[in-house]
């Protein structure tokens, strides 16, 4: 079960996205659960970086996988730092639509909505 | 830029069980910025540990070692002496 967690600052804006465990829906090399989750992480971690020249904070265990971290550069402008917000929010609505489809392989919490559910 | 590991949250092989929770940090270190590229005055152009790259005409080198452009220009890297490298800014006008 891939875990996601999102944890936000006081103006509810994303501070760390946190993904850590195995879909295990499918063998590795198989695993369309996880080429999924891992195709929208990396891939929103290099649109920042083509797109806005800025790096995010990126913390992963390469040897292994199964666990990233990332939140936003700090000392940005504020134009640019409602463009990496935004894909960010990009980022976790897009694994939550995943979630939705997929939740026996992929929970996503969100502390933003009521109650920090989990969908 | 990141490698894309579409199996990154793929169980890997001959791991029985998920071991997680440890960090690596992995610096994305190097040339941001191509040779014969046109670049704006504080663009970026080589993330660094020490000077691998020196900084040349119209380059300068941060507190990290970070090497940006003074101008807006063109990036030219050159030799400099038998061994090492560096990058300048060759300054273009600007239409306006």
């Amino acid at each position: 079960m891939i875990k996601v967690q999102v944890t936000r600052n006081q103006n509810q804006e994303i501070d760390t996205i946190t993904i850590t465990g195995h879909a295990q829906f499918d063998e590795p090399g198989r695993d369309i659960v996880c080429a999924a989750v891992s195709a929208i992480s990396f891939g929103l971690i290099n649109s920042v970086e083509m797109l806005l020249d800025e790096e995010l904070h990126v913390t992963m265990n390469e040897k292994e996988g199964g666990f990233l971290r990332i939140s936003p550069p700090d000392r940005l402008n504020r134009e640019k730092r409602e463009k990496v917000l935004l894909l960010l929010e990009a980022m976790v609505a897009s694994i939550q639509s995943v979630a939705r489809d997929y939740s026996e392989y992929v929970q996503i919490e969100d502390l933003d909505q009521p109650g920090g559910e989990s969908s | 830029m990141i490698r894309v590991d579409l199996q990154f949250f793929a169980q890997k092989k001959g791991v029985g069980s998920t071991k997680n929770g440890r960090d690596s940090i992995s610096k994305r270190l190097g040339v941001k910025r191509g040779d014969g590229q046109f670049v704006k005055a504080g663009n970026i152009l080589v993330r660094q540990r020490g000077t691998r790259i020196y900084p040349g005409l119209n380059v300068r080198r941060g507190g990290d070692d970070t090497l940006f452009a003074t101008a807006d220009g063109i990036v030219r890297f050159k030799r400099l002496g038998r061994d090492r490298k560096q990058v300048m800014i060759e300054p273009v006008e600007v239409e306006a």
